[in-house]
């Protein structure tokens, strides 16, 4: 068992200083993937256009094991209609 | 001399029992056990001819899926039985586990039928214990399903909390509370990581804490705000029918 650190960049939350105890970095990185859905279905609403919202998993000596990136396009018609 | 009995305490908010009916409610607590943290008392699949009640410590009702998923569906605090009249249903859609060590008294279905024959208000106020039970199932479900975790976790510390001051096992803003963040997540249907985050942002925001098991508000009023938490549902009263006595 291993602590692993989810840090969340979305310009509100607070860095995990705590951790969870996981089997491996496998499951942490299943965890990151459940745990991303499980903010952006909670916090959709707030998220601002201008954020580059991501992920940062890390173990307990600080070193990036992964990194999830998350982000809205909008496409170039969306311009068009509003000219 | 104060009642310290929890069951009687909670039965007394059905507001349809008298002072007569104390003694054989206390009866009906003789014969209690003393059950160790993390004995199974009902597995799922398991034959239903009567039911556990809690009087001390803390236990909780749960499902496990195909997927080893767990998905728990109550916590049984003293006081509470787990699935009154089950017996009607043959066999437990679920299990019963303690997560603390417990005093739990085993009553026989007919043990039950016997008490509720003879006496209609205690067979009442049994009828209410179940119904509170499903509000707050109706209740945990709701709030899953259409609100945020951070406030689904507060509106379950508020129910907590109050259901202990209910039974005398609270303070005004502090109660015990032993869960394991992943039983957390298991209660709110969330993974252990962000049962954990969501724990660390209210704390943050000053609206609880957790640590070594209890559970600890700072303002209650503010915390019941924030989730709109209203008691009202645990402990209404049934309407009087007929003219009254």
């Amino acid at each position: 068992m291993s602590r692993f650190h989810f840090n969340v960049y979305d310009g509100i939350s607070a860095l995990d200083d705590e951790g969870t105890e996981l089997a491996d970095p496998q499951q942490a990185r299943l965890r990151a993937i459940r745990l991303s859905g499980e903010i952006l279905g909670d916090d959709y609403e707030r998220l601002t256009a201008d954020v580059d919202w991501h992920m940062e998993v890390t173990d307990e000596t600080g070193l990036i094991l992964y990194r999830l990136d998350f982000r809205v396009h909008d496409s170039s018609v969306l311009g068009q209609q509003r000219a | 001399m104060v009642e310290a009995n929890p069951l009687i305490l909670k039965l007394a908010h059905s507001g349809a029992l008298t002072r007569e009916d104390h003694r054989p409610l206390a009866e009906l607590c003789k014969g209690a056990r003393v059950v160790e943290a993390g004995t199974v008392l009902v597995r799922q699949g398991d034959r239903i001819d009567g039911v556990h009640l809690v009087l001390d410590g803390f236990a909780y009702r749960y499902k496990v899926l195909a997927n080893g998923r767990r998905q728990i569906i109550g916590i049984l605090l003293p006081g509470d039985f787990n699935d009154l009249q089950g017996s009607i249903l043959g066999a437990s859609d679920h299990s019963t586990a303690t997560l603390t060590n417990c005093c739990v008294v085993w009553l026989p279905q007919e043990t039950v039928d016997a008490l509720t024959l003879v006496n209609n208000r205690i067979a009442r106020a049994l009828w209410w214990a179940t119904l509170v039970d499903q509000r707050i199932l109706r209740s945990w479900l709701t709030n899953m399903g259409q609100l945020s975790a951070d406030v689904c976790l507060a509106h379950f510390c508020c129910e907590h909390l109050a259901r202990l001051q209910m039974v005398g096992r609270a303070g005004p803003d502090t109660c015990d509370m032993p869960l394991y963040q992943e039983q957390l997540g298991d209660i709110l249907g969330i993974s252990d990581v962000h049962a954990n985050r969501m724990v660390r942002e209210l704390r943050a925001r000053n609206l609880l804490e957790i640590r070594s098991r209890v559970l600890t508000v700072p303002d209650v009023l503010k915390l019941q705000t924030f989730c709109k938490f209203d008691p009202s549902y645990l402990r209404s009263k049934p309407v009087e029918i007929g003219p009254s006595k």
